[in-house]
């Protein structure tokens, strides 16, 4: 079972519980983001990423930059842990 | 996130790679990502228990939308999966795919 079919029945799981009303909001949520055009703003692939340099939970320092110079990266940017 | 929250992630999940805190969502806006929460959704995230002004540390309602990125050690993106519905994700098999190709 692929990562999409687990969230997939996530979903179901959760969604069927929330009102109706609740459901349109982040219907509507969705449609109001595919509208404004921002996924096609996103970097995409031949782009360049911009240098960073953010800490983790722990205060420890990670330079985008000093990461590249040593080996490919991937990253994964999320919305939280809820 | 707050630190103190991607830690706490980390330890439950026993995550081996970094989770880094993007204070402001200031990194995820220089990959335009960035979107802010209408008011409606704004209400129903806290009906459901999900306080973004205390999570994130601001009154901004941005959030990124999901992205998978794969970056060869010339700081260029090979491969790029930005979810605008954040239930859907890039499957991680094709990530490591992407990830062999380089």
């Amino acid at each position: 079972m692929g990562l999409q079919d687990k969230l997939n029945a996530m979903k179901e799981a959760s969604r069927s519980k929330l009102p109706v009303e609740t459901q349109q909001v982040m219907k509507r949520g969705l449609e109001t983001l595919t509208a404004s055009g921002r996924r096609e703003q996103a970097l995409n692939v031949g782009d360049a990423i911009p240098g960073f340099v953010l800490q983790d939970g722990a205060g420890k320092v990670f330079s985008s930059r000093d990461l590249i110079a040593r080996t490919p990266l991937v990253i994964n940017f999320y919305r939280g842990f809820w | 996130m707050l630190p103190e929250y991607t830690a706490k992630i980390c330890e439950k999940l026993n995550l081996t790679f970094p989770v880094l805190s993007d204070p402001g969502n200031r990194v995820a806006a220089e990959f335009n990502l960035t979107h802010t929460l209408p008011d409606e959704l704004r209400q129903v995230y806290l009906q459901l228990g999900i306080d973004l002004v205390r999570f994130n540390g601001d009154a901004s309602w941005v959030l990124p939308m999901p992205a998978r990125y794969v970056v060869d050690t010339q700081g260029l993106i090979r491969a790029a999966d930005v979810s605008i519905d954040h239930t859907v994700r890039a499957e991680p098999v094709d990530t490591v795919a992407a990830l062999k190709l380089l």
